[in-house]
């Protein structure tokens, strides 16, 4: 199946860029990650099982093109995190500190903490997204989860 | 509040600036065609002027070299700063691209082995496939309007 990539933009824009965005720790990267993604289901003939297959590959193609900015030979000028995150409105000082907690974790693990506590994806899931095994998705997300709970003590429920 | 509350609660904030429309993609399409050629000039140039003056200064525990090189003829400084695990930054400053009333600020950075020269850098990796990253401002649909990196 094929859903009209319009119809995809205005359901998964927002979620691409969250997901990018924690990854390139970066606006204007993270949006050029989520018109790159988008274009690359616009020119690819892939059919797809269901939605819930293209969500996932949406989010498969924008997390590695969010990680191949991080890696990339060619680089452009960065709004750094600290100027952008004055922009942002946070409800409260709790939740400041879990995207600083969240921002500050090495890639890996922020990456399948992301898919798992925002995404609401299970570890079989997120294995298949990342194309990880099962118990390596369970290593980094304990790790992940771990570091959370020693950077934002009280605020951060034991949730294993 | 569980876990997953407070994730969310705390990501709700962050949206993309834009609107991502069909006809967004149609320009990044362009500009992709454009981009490729545009760092084809960039990178051919450089790699055939190369570096051709160098000093130094110290800027506490990091050196600074400054390197001029010709980009597409004309004379532009790279900043080269030495990164923590050893590799350095080649940092090219391209003129601004006039977008409207704004001055889009434009460069490349370009990262490589202390060892390495510029040219041998610019000339591997453009061969290797990794010629972009140029940053071109999309003002019409047009290509060929988008192309000139200098």
């Amino acid at each position: 199946m094929r859903i009209p990539v319009q119809e995809l933009i205005e359901r998964y824009r927002g979620n691409l860029f969250v997901a990018a965005f924690q990854i390139c720790k970066n606006r204007e990267d993270a949006e050029d990650v989520v018109q790159d993604t988008f274009l690359q289901y616009h020119i690819s003939k892939k059919e797809y099982e269901s939605e819930e297959h293209i969500r996932a590959w949406l989010l498969r193609v924008a997390i590695n093109k969010a990680k191949n900015v991080n890696l990339t030979f060619w680089r452009r000028n960065k709004q750094p995190l600290e100027d952008y995150m004055e922009t942002l409105t946070f409800e409260t000082k709790e939740a400041s500190d879990l995207f600083e907690a969240v921002l500050a974790l090495p890639e890996k693990y922020r990456v399948v903490i992301h898919l798992f506590y925002y995404e609401d994806y299970s570890v079989k899931e997120i294995a298949g997204v990342l194309k990880v095994s099962e118990s390596n998705v369970k290593v980094r997300l304990s790790r992940g989860r771990e570091m959370l709970k020693q950077a934002l003590k009280e605020e951060w429920e034991d949730d294993k | 509040m569980t876990n997953k509350e407070k994730y969310k609660q705390a990501f709700s904030g962050l949206h993309a600036s834009i609107d991502v429309g069909m006809e967004d993609i149609m320009k990044k399409k362009s500009a992709n065609i454009a981009k490729r050629i545009a760092v084809a000039a960039v990178a051919l140039a450089i790699g055939f002027a190369g570096s051709n003056g160098v000093c130094y200064a110290a800027t506490g525990e990091t050196w600074v070299e400054k390197v001029f090189i010709k980009v597409n003829g004309v004379d532009k400084e790279a900043i080269v700063t030495e990164n923590e695990d050893g590799s350095v930054n080649y940092d090219i400053k391209l003129d601004p691209y006039q977008d409207g009333e704004n001055n889009v600020e434009r460069g490349v950075v370009i990262s490589a082995d202390k060892e390495d020269t510029l040219e041998e850098i610019i000339v591997n990796e453009f061969e290797a496939g990794n010629g972009f990253g140029v940053e071109v401002t999309i003002t019409n649909d047009n290509p060929e309007n988008e192309t000139e990196a200098e």
